[in-house]
Formats: C-alpha cells, structure tokens, sequence
C-alpha cells in the first residue's frame, strides 16, 4: 500500500513538473544566457584589473650562485610598477611550487634546470627555462616573456657597454696588445653565448581546477551554473506549495521521508533530462562547428564530454536546491533564496573568473561550498570532492525531511 | 453501549506551550460529533493527533477498543483525514488527484458504484483541480480521504470559504457518509456544521467536555470565550 502509494506521488510530482516544464525550461534558458553574459562581461573586466596586480612568481632551481640571474630578477622587481609589479620568491620544489600555483599563492612559477647558466657560459646546451603558469592567468606567460626579452636586452647593452670599456682601456694602455680584435673577439663569444640559443624558456600552462585549460575550466564552470539556476527556473514547481496534502499524505502512512525522497526523484528527472539536453546541445555544436571549438582552444570531443562531468554533482545541488524550497516563506522568498543561492555559490566557486583571484579566506569558503566541490569534481574526479558532495546531498535530504515532517 | 471512538487524557506541548491537557471524549460509530473550540484553542491539534501527522505526549487514542497511537499501519486504514484548506495537487486533473490515492481498480468501482459516484466526482474528473469551485474541491478531497474506506473520517473546517450553495452540498454529502456507516468527527465553528452533529464537544484550555447547544448564537459564544 505504502509503496503503491509513493510511486502514485512519484507520478503525479512527475506529471505536474512535466506540465509546468515548458515555461520553466524557457526560464533556465534566460537565465543560464544572462549568467553566461554577466560571467564573461565580469571576466573581461577583470583580466584588466589583474593585469594591474602584483604578481606572484615562484623560482625553483638552481639560480642562488648566478649573479647575472639575480641581477635579472632584481631588474624585473624593480621595473615600472604603473602597470603591475612582480614579486619573486624561492621554493623547494617543482610540486611544491604546482601546489602553491593550484592553491593560488603563485601566479605563475619558473623552474631554472640545474647549472643552467654555466652551461650558456660555456657554451654548451641546456636544457630551457620552464615557465609554469595557471590557465587564467595565460596573459602573463607573453608579460613575462615580454619583460624577460627587455631584461635581457638590458643585459646585453651593459655588456656590449663593457666590451668596449674593455677595448677603450687596452687601446689606451695595454702594450703590444690589438684592441680590436681583443674587443671582437669579447662580442662574437658573448653573442655566440646568449644569441645562439633560440629558446631560453617555455612557458607551459599547469591549469585549474585539477588541471583544466582555460576554455575547458570556463566549460565547466558554464555547465555548473546551468545546474546551479535550475534551482531558480524550477521554483513554479517545488516552491511555495500546500502543506496540507503532505499532511494528508502522512494522514495515509506516507511519511515526511518517502515524500521527500518521491519529490527528490521526480526533481533529479527533470534536472538530469534538462542537463543532458544542455550537454546534448553542446555536443552537437561541437560536432557541427569543430572550428569554433577549436578557436576556444577545445578539441571537438571536450564539448560533449565535460558537460557529462557535471552528472554526480547535479544529485548534490539538486538535494541542496529542494532543501531551500523548503526554507524559502512562499514562492517569491524561496525565488530570492535560490537566485541568491545560485548566484553567491556561482560567484564564489569561481564561476565568472577562477577562484584563485580572491583572497585566501574567501577561496576557503568557496572551496568549501557544494558548487566549490562540484567544480573540483569536475575538474578532476576524486575521492575527496566525492565525499563532500555525498555528505551535502545527504544533509540537505535530511533538511527537507525534517521540515516536511515540522509542517 | 460502548463507543466506537475514545480519546484519553490526551497531552500535547507545542513549543513550549501545553495546547492539550489531559482531553478526552468519546462518539458513537455511524454518528457525526462536532469539536467546537474557539481560533487557536487546538482543535486542528487534535486532528492532526488522531491522523497521526504529530505526535502526542500522552494519553490514548482507541477505535473500538484497539489503541492506534502505537499502531500506525492500523490507524492509516482506518482513519481518514481532509485537513483545512485544499489537499491537492492544483495543476493536476481531479483525475489525476484521485489517483494518488486509488489504485485502477478500486477508482473504476468507486466512480461507478461506490463514495465517489455518491460524491459526484465524476461530474470534473478531466477538471483541472484549479479551476473547479471550492464545494468541488471539498468533494474531491473527500473522495481522496474515503479511497481507504476509513470507518472514521476527521474533518478540519470543511465548509470554511464555501458560498451557500456549494456548502448546503457539503452538508449533503457529510449526512449521506454518517448514513452509510461511517463515523465523522469535525472540528469546527459553523453553525450549520454545528446543527448537523449528534453530538458536540467543547475544547477549551486544553480540555475536552461535552457541549449541549441550545440554538443561541450568544450562549455558544460566551461558551467558547
């Protein structure tokens, strides 16, 4: 009885959601267009903002003993500040130099090979300079690039200054001795050393969140705000609605737990076959526009596949989403609170711009969000995001539960 | 004669306020009891108690002589309850409310033989439930409650916003349940309600005693305080 009962309910919330759908589809649509917008117009004006920051470089290798580096750095510290300032700072390790990259303590980290400037001294080849940087800061691998290239010309004039410092001083007083060819033969080996070499450095992108690239990271982060403002879209359906025929219905034996959990069902169908449609959506302009993919910087495949990873986080936001109808006094309080919702989790997850812009505390709080764990998830699957977004869904069931058991 | 239902010293805190204190009353089966109590007095309380959606902090609550505050399952079948306000799913057809909580087979015999043909559901069944009249929506929540046959059928207000017409059906339809067998208690303040009753029961400072009401407005009033 009791189970003929809850898949009764679980047909008719069913029945009901499939009738309110087509205006609410068409207000997820809105929404999720206007988010996007808002996020890239955010976005943009930020890269400004952090072009004009300080940035946190992390050196590792073997640099302590070069003067001429040091001599280097020194000048990129101190040059112009007007448009940003650069601040370097020894770490251990490559991983640990990655880490503090991820956790947004670095910008961008370069790692020195071993003896790398007595190997030019030399002569002899080496391997690069590797220039470590994170996806959403990819402007500042050419910044660098850029600064480096002027460093290094600095460098060359005061030397090519020296070298004829040098041929002024045996002109002038070195007995028996051919200034000229002492002083060509000064530029051609320092030329043979620093100009020889046709790559310096590279720059690699480690990426974010879990090691996305730029366009995939903001995939992501666009696919987690489609879930995230469903929740908004679907409130006609699950808020505000009349407690007493969940009284009548515990009237019957179908107690506070089952009528959560068919409501919970009848929910996760209609945001899953809304997500998979969005997924489906993307897949297919992928498949249609394999350039335009391509000018983001996505492979073909990625388009269709990094929705799909939004999957087992939309059973934690969509539990998350019911518990606030739940809280919401009526159909406009719970509209606020889940617009309000969507957009601070959106905002602090780093939806609109990685959420290694903010600062520490504000990232922890992100972090620590359900959309914080959802993103993290989809960026790379792991054990710890998954537990998070468990104990979130279970929390916020049990949330629901217990205030349809109070009503 | 022995009466279908008892309550016994029955005790109920709300958030640190005690609504029921030691109530207890009792009716006959196939009889309509009124449960007269002023706004806030705990007759919905009361309701919500013997429906088994709160739980009480004490005392019994036994249909012929069988306790159902300790036996949910027995107290499911046989208690129905159509609380205050409307029970339903608006978007929905009546048809499709009703099958939330029939099964094919006992809606079929109900439509065509049975509480709900005596209701006259199925004058709107393909009715979107927004759109019928509050005396059809009284009827179709009834007809939700009766899909067990309860033998005691709980009623909180059930003519409250109703016009005349669609409350003089109400009225109708309540005789006919009591005339069928089943046994209605109904918490209420309406004096057409009030008429119908065999017998009346006044709550007041959380406790339960009979009432004889003798066609005063006035009286009744001073009663409820």
């Amino acid at each position: 009885m009791r189970a003929r009962r809850f898949f009764a309910l679980l047909r008719a919330e069913l029945r009901r959601a499939v009738i309110l759908l087509p205006p609410v589809l068409l207000a997820a649509a809105l929404l999720l267009g206007a988010a996007g917008l808002l996020g890239w117009a955010e976005a943009s004006g930020r890269e400004g903002d952090a072009a004009r920051r300080r940035l946190e470089i992390g050196l590792v290798g073997d640099f302590e003993n070069d003067a001429w580096l040091r001599m280097g750095l020194n000048a990129l510290e101190t040059m112009d500040s007007s448009r940003y300032s650069l601040r370097f700072s020894r770490r251990g390790s490559e991983r640990e130099a990655l880490r503090a990259l991820r956790a947004g303590e670095l910008d961008a980290f370069a790692v020195i090979p071993e003896g790398f400037l007595a190997a030019l001294e030399k002569g002899v080849e080496t391997e690069p300079i590797r220039y470590v940087s994170g996806a959403g800061a990819q402007g500042l691998g050419t910044l660098l690039a850029d600064e480096i290239v002027r460093a290094v010309a600095r460098l060359l004039a005061g030397t090519e200054n020296a070298i004829y410092a040098a041929q002024d001083y045996i002109a002038s007083g070195v007995p028996g001795a051919d200034p000229y060819a002492a002083g060509d033969a000064l530029a051609e080996e320092y030329l043979s050393l620093i100009l020889s070499r046709e790559k310096l450095f590279t720059v690699e992108l480690a990426g974010l969140s879990g090691g996305l690239g730029f366009a995939e990271y903001y995939l992501c982060a666009l696919s987690l705000l489609a879930l995230l403002f469903w929740g908004v879209a679907c409130v006609p359906i699950f808020a505000g609605r009349d407690r007493e025929l969940g009284r009548m219905l515990r009237a019957s034996g179908l107690g506070a737990f089952a009528q959560t959990a068919a409501e919970y069902l009848a929910y996760m169908a209609l945001m899953l076959g809304f997500y998979l449609l969005y997924a489906a959506l993307l897949g297919l302009f992928g498949a249609l526009r394999p350039e335009a993919a391509a000018a983001l910087g996505l492979d073909r495949g990625a388009l269709a596949r990094l929705p799909l990873r939004g999957l087992l986080p939309a059973f934690a936001l969509g539990a998350a989403q019911l518990a606030l109808f739940g809280l919401g006094p009526g159909r406009l309080g719970a509209l606020l609170l889940q617009f309000l919702a969507a957009a601070g989790m959106a905002y602090l997850s780093g939806c609109f711009y990685p959420a290694s812009f903010f600062p520490s505390p504000l990232r922890e709080i992100g972090a620590a969000l359900p959309s914080g764990a959802a993103l993290s998830w989809m960026g790379g699957p792991g054990p710890l995001p998954l537990l998070w977004l468990a104990l979130y869904c279970a929390a916020a069931l049990a949330l629901r539960t217990w205030l349809r058991a109070r009503d | 004669m022995t009466p279908a239902l008892e309550l016994r010293g029955i005790e109920k805190r709300y958030r640190g306020k005690t609504v029921l204190r030691g109530a207890s009353m009792s009716a006959e089966a196939g009889s309509i009891t009124g449960l007269l109590g002023s706004n806030g007095s705990g007759k919905s309380t009361l309701l919500n108690l013997l429906a088994g959606v709160t739980r009480p902090n004490g005392g019994g609550f036994f249909w012929r002589g069988e306790e159902l505050f300790r036996s949910p399952r027995r107290r499911a079948a046989a208690v129905g309850y159509v609380p205050q306000g409307t029970p339903l799913m608006e978007e929905l057809s009546a048809l499709d409310n009703l099958r939330l909580w029939y099964a094919a087979p006992a809606l079929a015999a109900s439509l065509d033989h049975g509480a709900l043909k005596a209701l006259g559901v199925g004058e709107f069944l393909r009715v979107r439930a927004s759109r019928l009249s509050g005396g059809m929506k009284k009827r179709l929540c009834i007809g939700c409650a009766l899909a067990a046959s309860p033998e005691l059928l709980l009623l909180d207000e059930p003519s409250t916003a109703l016009d005349l017409a669609g409350k003089a059906e109400l009225l109708d339809q309540l005789r006919r349940l009591r005339d069928g067998g089943t046994t209605l208690l109904i918490a209420t303040h309406d004096l057409q309600e009030i008429a119908l009753c065999d017998a009346l029961w006044l709550l007041r400072d959380g406790t339960l005693r009979p009432y004889a009401y003798d066609g005063d407005p006035a009286h009744l009033a001073a009663e409820l305080g």
